[in-house]
């Protein structure tokens, strides 16, 4: 066995653990659903089958244990309880942890596994066979799909068969059963009403038949008249030959059945006629040797049109797997052709004379957009997979907690680039578990508020221009203001008389250290909580927003760039250097003249049609030496619902960033967060304005 | 049997056969001689067969033999009203084609594929 069907199975095995997780939780909500169950006995039976295919022997035989008691609820003899989810549950992990052990040479427990063998056979009313079949063999008695065989069949009754009994045409509708089937009847041997014996049999037949039932089956058709007739069964395509629709020439068949020798055929190629009509004009053949030939060509013709037009509807419908290292490949080089594309178009802006040139940059620019936008649209994956996993979080936790929970979800088609996927899974799990923990009241507590005791965490995603936003609502008891300020007063996190409005305050839980649950549970409030989730979407160069409505419920919103690898940005330049910066954090771009600087007084700030927005020149903070420009052009950026503006020198407008991370010695430089390639080959640093903005705050 | 499985009619230049019944095996005898009545030199046949109720293969031979009687002796014959259920036997069997026999050489063969659309 080759380690790339390993791999394919461990690929597809984790795809159907997702998949029989799914299953279950629903299984769980809507236990009397038996096409759930059949979901899921489904599921086990294809795990263990291809399980047992690549010699993955323990989780077959694992699978086939679990398999046995799904048999039995899929009967009905058992009924979905909530133990046999949670047991059903706890088998689906130890067939994950049989997977990883095989990746990393670490055997699972083979403890764990018995024990939960040993609860399945447990909910086993009378004994059933606990011994593991060979799953290869149970497999391997299931009929295989046999491939679909042409076959000639010349069936030629005895005179005597009517008179006996014998019915040709019943025989021929059985075999017309057996699949698409052209029959032939020969009349050559009919005679006229003066000589006829009317009970006599003058017809036979050539019948072509293209079925998978095998050989057995047509000649089971003829089984009573085996002795009564003569027959011949001729295997006229199987399938394997690769020619498209083309079959054997007319003269060929008719010499394949004996109709015309050889050297008849000769003979009568050299009379430059078509085969058929020669053979006829001859006196050589009867017509309706020619015309069952001539269907054969047809019939056989028509199989292979109808094979290959599957094949190629099967291919088209199709996907492939390929290897997320390979995708990133992809994108990366697509990123340096954007680099280098835009270096193009910046030399044939300068080279304008030479038209051909231009126009060649501008179609290198359209092809390479194109390829950009396919090229992340491969790595776009739903966020539905995400969302999946959550629901078994909330069943757990909240179990755990003993409190009841249901988790809807929206938008789960959604799609986002693998990475950002992958990234936002822990703080995606650090919000829910925060809400379970801190949001979600108790059942008793639901109830004496008059809210119904099943509490609800809402996940949603939606598009939102060039980002995704994702919501995690819940209807629990909603941030307590007053709790939070004096633990943050205590945390010292503002001073006891800092005025702050509602807004403000709920901004707080995302401050380092910072958390309000009175008792720690394993569930959250082990002091990392919010600070790092924010810290992680701020890495994916996203934004996090919370609302709360005291006894209603909080919500918290992410608003992540559906990828990462290449951003719409505006270049700015600041003396020599030149900056980009998101364009998604972009609100607009003003002038600032020397006098409306001198107006505030060193304040650094700016009236902006009747609103004050503070800004942070970039030249002083990254000291930049020279002198600034008499008009500088401020660039607002909104963050978190305020405005601040970033001084430049000049804007020079809009750019497609390919991002390059940091050498590991600058991770740390405060305020930039990659570097891009510009189009003369110079590299730009791309601002972290969050960051800018933070520290401009704390300064200020 | 005399309850006209087979009722011919003559008329000035043609005869008229009319089938009422089963063409089946044990019917067979029958209808070959009561065909054989029905050429008559000079006259062309004309075969109702609207009120055959069944037909097998002893049936289709019959016909088949009808058309090869009328081209050895040269006279007309035809086929009218075929029933449903004889066109579908006669498709089972294999009948309809695109050539005729060998003694077909007019191409009045009752089982060609343009006739039998003309004749449906």
């Amino acid at each position: 066995m080759s380690d790339d069907f390993a791999q394919a199975f461990k690929d597809e095995a984790r795809e159907l653990l997702a998949d029989l997780e799914e299953a279950l939780l629903e299984m769980e909500e809507n236990p009397e659903d038996l096409a759930i169950v059949g979901r899921v006995f489904r599921t086990m039976h294809t795990i263990k089958g291809s399980g047992a295919m690549f010699g993955f022997d323990d989780i077959a035989s694992f699978t086939h244990n679990v398999e046995t008691v799904y048999d039995l609820v899929r009967n009905g003899a058992l009924a979905v309880s909530r133990e046999l989810v949670d047991l059903s549950l706890a088998a689906r992990d130890r067939i994950l942890a049989m997977l990883e052990a095989s990746e990393n040479g670490i055997a699972a427990d083979p403890a764990l596994n018995e024990e939960v063998i040993a609860r399945f056979r447990a909910m086993v009313p009378a004994p059933v066979e606990t011994q593991a079949a060979d799953p290869a063999e149970e497999d391997a008695a299931e009929d295989p799909p046999e491939a679909l065989i042409t076959y000639r069949i010349r069936f030629k009754p005895e005179a005597e068969i009517f008179t006996t009994g014998g019915n040709p045409l019943a025989l021929l509708r059985e075999l017309q059963e057996l699949g698409p089937c052209n029959v032939v009847a020969h009349t050559c041997n009919m005679t006229s009403l003066d000589r006829l014996e009317p009970e006599r049999c003058y017809l036979f037949w050539d019948i072509i038949l293209t079925t998978a039932a095998g050989r057995n089956a047509i000649e089971d058709v003829f089984i009573f008249v085996e002795d009564s007739c003569e027959l011949s069964i001729t295997v006229i395509d199987d399938g394997t030959r690769r020619e498209q629709g083309t079959y054997k020439k007319l003269g060929e068949i008719l010499i394949e059945r004996g109709d015309l020798t050889p050297e008849q055929m000769d003979e009568l190629l050299g009379r430059q006629k078509r085969i058929g009509e020669l053979a006829l004009e001859a006196g050589l053949v009867d017509a309706a040797a020619i015309n069952s030939a001539l269907i054969e060509q047809q019939h056989v013709k028509e199989v292979r049109q109808e094979r290959q037009s599957q094949a190629q509807s099967q291919e088209a419908a199709s996907s492939i797997r390929v290897s997320a290292e390979k995708l990133d490949v992809l994108v990366n080089l697509v990123g340096e052709l954007v680099t280098v594309q835009a270096r193009l178009s910046m030399v044939a802006q300068e080279l304008k004379k030479h038209a051909e040139l231009v126009s060649v940059a501008e179609e290198v620019e359209r092809l390479t957009n194109d390829l950009r936008d396919n090229a992340l649209d491969i790595r776009m994956l739903p966020i539905g997979a995400t969302f999946s996993k959550f629901k078994r979080l909330v069943r757990d936790l909240s179990g755990e907690l003993g409190k009841a929970i249901e988790m809807t979800t929206e938008g789960a088609d959604t799609e986002l680039d693998k990475t950002v996927i992958e990234k936002l899974n822990d703080p995606l799990v650090h919000i829910i578990r925060n809400s379970i923990d801190h949001g979600v009241e108790t059942p008793a507590e639901r109830e004496a508020k008059g809210k119904p005791k099943t509490g609800n965490i809402h996940l949603s995603a939606v598009h939102s221009g060039d980002s995704v936003l994702i919501t995690i609502r819940d209807d629990g008891a909603g941030l307590n203001v007053d709790a939070i300020r004096a633990k943050a007063v205590e945390r010292r996190i503002i001073p006891a008389n800092a005025e702050m409005s509602d807004r403000e305050i709920w901004q707080l839980i995302f401050a380092p250290g910072f958390s309000t649950a009175s008792k720690i549970t394993s569930v959250s409030g082990r002091g990392v909580g919010m600070d790092v989730v924010k810290q992680a979407i701020e890495g994916l160069r996203g934004s996090i927003d919370v609302k709360s409505e005291a006894g209603r419920g909080t919500s918290i919103t992410l608003k992540i760039p559906l990828t990462l690898a290449i951003i719409e940005s505006l270049l700015v330049q600041i003396g020599k250097d030149r900056f980009v910066m998101p364009l998604a954090m972009v609100d607009e771009c003003i002038l600032l003249t020397e006098k409306e600087m001198e107006q505030s007084h060193g304040r650094d700030i700016l009236l902006v049609r009747e609103q004050i927005v503070p800004y942070v020149p970039l030249r002083k903070m990254f000291r930049i030496g020279g002198e600034a420009p008499s008009i500088q052009q401020v660039v607002i950026c909104q963050l978190e619902g305020r405005r601040v503006g970033l001084v430049v020198d000049w804007v020079i407008g809009e750019h497609q960033t390919v991002i390059k991370s940091l050498g590991r010695m600058y991770q740390q430089v405060e305020g930039m967060s990659g570097a891009t390639i510009l189009g003369d080959g110079s590299v730009a640093l791309i601002l972290d304005v969050p960051a800018i903005m933070k520290t401009a705050e704390e300064a200020g | 049997m005399g309850d006209k499985l087979v009722k011919i009619t003559k008329k000035k230049d043609r005869t008229l056969v009319a089938v009422h019944g089963a063409m089946t095996v044990a019917n067979a005898a029958e209808l070959k001689e009561r065909f054989l009545e029905a050429f008559v030199p000079g006259r062309e046949v004309e075969l109702s067969l609207a009120g055959v109720t069944e037909i097998d293969a002893t049936g289709l031979q019959l016909l088949c033999s009808c058309h090869r009687t009328s081209v050895e002796r040269g006279m007309g014959f035809k086929m009218k009203q075929e029933s449903e259920a004889l066109v579908e036997v006669a498709r089972t069997a294999g009948m309809y084609r695109l050539k005729g026999c060998v003694v077909d050489e007019a191409g009045t063969c009752i089982w060609l594929e343009q006739n039998e659309r003309v004749n449906r």
